[in-house]
């Protein structure tokens, strides 16, 4: 088939579901469009190398993932000690001011609950953009630490200390805005 | 008191909290696996974030695998058109 018909026909299937993952991981439309448009430049230089392995959308999306590790490699090279000073003491037990309530999951499901899923999504929206980045990315590759540590650039002790880190003030998150209201 | 000896013991609830993350992704050596059982068996608040974590856990696989689609059919179509011409003019 011709290069050029191919990929404008990959073009028009694929531009939505990539710029829906780019977004999710950026969370900034300009930035997500640039990345999708990057990918779409790098298919088209190496599509001649596409062995057809793995299905289009896969290969894609393996592309859009190496930019956006790229992007965060360049954004964030040093790597800042995580604190978790505000969770716990000098002696690593929780803080006595930390809450931490009584969560049930099997009761009252709040998967369904459209008012807590959203106030769960403004909880990652508002970590900082470099933990965000790292624990959507971690679960978009289906928590592989080994392949995210080779790509990004980091330990996977480093990983798993951002995971740590961030769940801890989705924690928090949730204690104010739904926990501490539904309890 | 207590809580000396059980992070002597079975790691303190820094390190316990950090090996619930190694956990859910890889299996643990044996004491590792052992110490983490008993310090979530002691530690109330330990355990009641065990649980938090596995909620969290849930809804971030949830969120990865079901993403709402974020741009309106006019971006999209725009989107498409400067990446065509991109390409084009290669």
């Amino acid at each position: 088939m011709d290069k050029t018909k191919f990929i404008n026909q990959i073009v028009d299937e694929y531009t939505q579901v990539l710029y829906n993952r780019a977004y999710y991981l950026l969370s900034n439309q300009e930035e997500a469009e640039d990345i999708v448009q990057e990918v779409f430049i790098i298919a088209y230089n190496s599509i001649d190398t596409f062995s057809g392995k793995s299905s289009i959308k896969t290969w894609l999306f393996s592309i859009l993932n190496h930019k956006i590790s790229d992007y965060y490699r360049s954004k964030y090279r040093n790597t800042t000690k995580i604190s978790l000073d505000n969770y716990f003491s000098k002696d690593e037990s929780w803080k006595k001011n930390q809450l931490i309530s009584e969560c049930n999951l099997e009761e009252n499901s709040v998967f369904d609950d459209k008012e807590f899923i959203s106030i769960f999504e403004n909880c990652i929206e508002s970590l900082p953009q470099k933990w965000k980045i790292l624990v959507k990315l971690y679960y978009i590759e289906e928590k592989k630490s080994e392949y995210l540590s080779q790509e990004l650039k980091i330990t996977t002790t480093n990983i798993w200390k951002t995971l740590q880190r961030s769940r801890l003030q989705l924690k928090d998150c949730l204690e104010i805005n739904w926990f501490k209201k539904n309890n | 008191m207590f809580n000396k000896i059980l992070h002597k013991l079975f790691f303190t609830c820094t390190k316990a909290t950090l090996f619930i993350e190694e956990k859910n992704e890889k299996k643990l050596s044996f004491y590792q696996n052992f110490c983490l059982k008993i310090h979530l068996f002691l530690c109330e608040n330990c355990k009641k974030y065990f649980k938090q974590f596995k909620l969290i856990n849930h809804l971030l696989i949830q969120k990865s695998t079901n993403l709402k689609n974020n741009i309106n059919e006019k971006d999209l179509r725009n989107l498409k058109s400067k990446i065509e011409q991109k390409l084009n003019e290669k």
